[in-house]
């Protein structure tokens, strides 16, 4: 009885003496979502890379999900996430707060809003939708919303009437049956779009194009961690299953990203329209 | 056309009366309806599938998030692809919202427009018109329809089978076999079985066919031996019994008429009645029939008649006839009851004979005898002594007396047969009269009476035997100043009435007690047998005024209430 007690005490000490080594010499980083999609759907396209950055380097993340933008916004302005994949407006404001640093992002594309009309309407150009209906998905929506807004506003000098319809598809199909004049969007969502709905719409304005998401570290995460996670993702983007696995982030051509990228960005003044 | 249904057929047409209404009622009346309820059923179902939606819509149309309210109702169209076939969703502003691409499809008649309308606490947010086909669902309904309608028909044909098994048998047979049975019955089998058991009405009719049999057979004992009585009696009576109808044909001729007529009864029955007749009768017999069913009054009827029948030999006879009639079936029936009075009629004869030849040699010694007591008492003049002389006076009044009584008794034999001659002559009655009353007021003075006349109708004639009519003025008036109390005035009168006229002798006497009253017209007789001495006469004198009074065509007759008056009268026809 009294072996076994001691044998016990010893087992349970020496466990956790092995775990503080290993807490010490394996520290686990956060990572930060932005929540576009559900929950379920981020972890879907994110795991598998995860997993490819643990493998080849044997860093351990760990993918934390945040319900809403503003529970994401509130978390990053926080410095909670040690690595957040967030929009450019984001980054803007994570820089300021946290100090974050743009790792990667998409050297493949650039953003920019897109202004709809139904293709039959006799408005030509963006100054005729003063006073109008507009429909946006969200006031938040960067690139479907805060770039429009901002870029008409600022722009254009009109003051619309922002309708928000949710999604992006509510956006088209409210202009298709004309309970707005215009609806924002972006060139991918108008792309996924039927056929016939894109067939219904005409572009009748693109806004100025942004550096797309950035993937960010926070200033804590010691530099080597950061150049090997960069190094590693840059490395994914030379074979096919890693190119795959990039292109549903969406990164089609994954580069560096540097602060200097989405500087233009502020020219935009986007906190008068971001809507808190 | 005409048809000629039996009992199983007529138990058949109802039934398939019946089913053809059934099929009709379940082609016009029920399927459309069941169909009707179906479509409402339907729609309704549609409708309430729609008002799932509301919530959703509701939600979406505030999010202004067309995008999720096109995946509810894509969702919907999708689950319920089998019947929409169009949904379209307008706002307020009437605005429509979904869909944008598809057209609405073309209406027939299994497609169904259901609009409505999407309300969350009578607020209105926006307009569903659905098109849904129901033509499946149709389908199904009219397939369970039919097979409903097949069913019930062949049910309600199988119910019909047994119904009219079992009525062929509990109805049909039972009957059929009662009808045999009173074919039988009305041949005059009475000896069939008459089936029983059945506690029902058929069972019931058989008792009561099978009681009616009995009584029947019963009665008809009963009348045949009614009528063996019947016959025996017509056939034992003496005289001929024959009935005729209303037209004068000859019903039945029983054997004592065969006996009399010398004719068979198969040889005058179904001809006329007037065979029996000699012509003078048969000439007025129809007038007679005619008279009589007109009015129900005839002479004839009940009263005994003389008259003449003729036998087949064609030689003539007389008859003693009294007539019946009789209703049977709305018609007359008459019953002639005839007696051969040959025979009767000659011993009258032979007696009359023999009283008229008896009183003629009886005469004519009283008569010589009379002379000579006349002779004796007066013409003589021989002086008899006073008791010699009451002697003759008696013998002389009794004389008289029994000439008087011969006289009369020749007088009603003479009467009787017929060997009266009468001497008709037309006269004026009031002369007649008036003479009449002198010559016999000597009679009056005798009983201490007279007779006035108080009222003689002038200018009437009659035809008449002056001297017959004396003698019966003669005894009327003999008779009131015999029955009239002293010094009481004996009144003559006439009256007309109907063409007739009355001569009255009136009395104010005693009266004629009630029980002579119906024998005064008899011969010998007298208001009172013991009074026949005290106020003389024969007893005849009625009797032969009667006979003189019918054989001039007219009636004799009186009127009398005791202790005050009595009127004896005739009547004459008047020329």
């Amino acid at each position: 009885m009294y072996k076994n007690i001691i044998f016990l005490t010893l087992l349970l000490s020496s466990s956790l003496f092995l775990t503080n080594i290993q807490a010490s010499e394996q520290p686990t980083y956060t990572i930060g979502i932005v929540p576009q999609f559900e929950i379920r759907h981020i972890r879907k396209i994110w795991n598998p890379i995860i997993n490819e950055i643990e493998r080849n380097t044997g860093i351990k993340l760990k993918l934390v999900g945040s319900p809403t933008i503003p529970d994401f916004e509130h978390e990053f302005n926080a410095g909670n996430f040690d690595f957040a994949y967030m929009n450019p407006y984001h980054i803007l404001l994570a820089e300021k707060s946290q100090g974050y640093i743009p790792l990667v992002r998409d050297n493949g594309r650039k953003l920019h809003g897109i202004l709809t009309v139904r293709r039959d309407s006799p408005i030509k150009s963006v100054k005729e939708l003063d006073g109008k209906k507009v429909a946006f998905p969200a006031p938040n929506a960067l690139g479907a919303s805060l770039l429009i807004r901002s870029d008409l506003a600022n722009n254009f000098k009109i003051k619309i009437n922002p309708v928000y319809v949710k999604t992006h598809s509510s956006v088209y199909l409210n202009v298709v049956v004309k309970q707005t004049a215009a609806g924002g969007g972006v060139q991918k969502t108008l792309n996924q779009q039927k056929i016939n709905i894109q067939q219904a719409l005409r572009i009748l304005h693109k806004t100025p194009e942004v550096a797309p998401h950035p993937l960010a570290a926070h200033p804590r995460v010691p530099e080597d961690v950061r150049n090997k996670i960069k190094n590693t993702l840059l490395e994914l983007n030379k074979n096919t299953i890693g190119q795959v696995l990039l292109s549903k982030i969406p990164m089609k051509n994954i580069g560096p990203a540097r602060m200097e990228d989405y500087l233009p960005l502020k020219k935009f003044n986007l906190d008068e329209f971001y809507v808190k | 056309m005409y048809f000629k249904f039996g009992i199983r057929e007529k138990l058949v047409i109802p039934l398939l009366v019946g089913l053809a209404i059934f099929i009709l009622a379940l082609f016009l009346v029920w399927q459309p309806n069941q169909l009707e309820k179906a479509k409402k059923q339907f729609i309704e179902s549609q409708t309430n599938i729609l008002k799932t939606l509301t919530p959703s819509i509701i939600q979406n149309i505030l999010a202004n998030d067309l995008s999720e309210l096109y995946r509810v109702f894509e969702n919907s169209q999708i689950i319920h692809s089998k019947e929409w076939r169009y949904i379209q969703l307008n706002n307020l502003d009437k605005e429509q919202l979904y869909p944008i691409f598809t057209s609405k499809p073309k209406e027939t008649n299994t497609l169904l427009k259901i609009n409505v309308t999407i309300e969350e606490n009578d607020e209105i947010f926006a307009y569903i018109t659905l098109y849904t086909d129901w033509n499946n669902n149709k389908d199904k309904e009219l397939k369970n329809i039919r097979q409903l309608t097949a069913i019930s028909i062949i049910l309600f044909i199988v119910i019909g089978i047994i119904s009219f098994v079992l009525q062929t048998k509990w109805i049909y047979t039972p009957i059929s076999k009662l009808k045999e049975i009173t074919l039988k019955l009305s041949s005059g089998n009475y000896q069939t079985k008459i089936p029983q058991g059945t506690t029902d009405e058929i069972g019931s009719l058989s008792n009561s066919i099978e009681q009616m049999r009995d009584k029947i057979q019963l009665t008809m004992n009963e009348l045949v031996d009614g009528e063996k009585m019947q016959r025996a009696i017509l056939e034992s009576v003496p005289d001929a019994i024959i009935t005729i109808n209303q037209k004068g044909t000859i019903q039945s001729f029983n054997p004592s008429a065969e006996k009399i007529f010398l004719y068979s009864a198969k040889e005058v029955i179904g001809k006329n009645i007037k065979m029996l007749m000699n012509d003078e009768i048969a000439h007025h017999h129809n007038h007679y029939i005619e008279n009589f069913t007109a009015s129900q009054k005839a002479k004839v009827i009940g009263v005994n008649r003389e008259l003449f029948g003729v036998k087949k030999d064609k030689t003539s006879f007389p008859i003693d006839l009294t007539i019946n009639a009789k209703v049977i079936d709305d018609e007359y029936i008459f019953t002639g009851v005839i007696r051969d009075i040959t025979e009767q009629e000659k011993v009258n004869r032979l007696k009359n004979e023999f009283v008229s030849t008896v009183s003629h040699e009886l005469r004519t010694p009283l008569t010589a005898i009379k002379g000579s007591l006349d002779l004796v008492s007066k013409g003589l003049n021989l002086d008899l002594p006073e008791q010699a002389t009451t002697m003759l006076n008696i013998a002389n009044r009794n004389v008289v007396r029994l000439l008087t009584l011969i006289n009369d008794i020749l007088d009603i034999s003479k009467l009787e047969s017929g060997e009266i001659n009468f001497l008709l002559e037309e006269f004026e009655i009031k002369p007649f009269l008036e003479e009449n009353v002198e010559i016999n007021q000597e009679y009056a003075k005798k009983h201490n009476t007279e007779f006035t006349c108080t009222h003689i109708d002038e200018n009437i004639l009659v035809n008449a035997d002056r001297d017959r009519l004396a003698q019966v003025m003669g005894n009327l008036l003999s008779n009131a100043a015999k029955y009239s109390p002293e010094n009481i005035p004996i009144e003559i009168f006439t009256e007309l009435t109907n063409g007739m006229l009355r001569v009255s002798v009136k009395d104010y006497g005693k009266g004629i007690p009630e029980e002579f009253q119906s024998l005064l017209f008899e011969k010998f007789t007298q208001s009172s047998s013991g009074d026949t001495r005290q106020v003389g006469g024969t007893g005849l004198g009625l009797n032969i005024s009667k006979m003189i009074i019918k054989k001039l065509g007219g009636k004799i007759g009186f009127d009398t209430i005791i202790d005050k008056e009595t009127v004896f009268y005739f009547d004459l026809p008047i020329i």
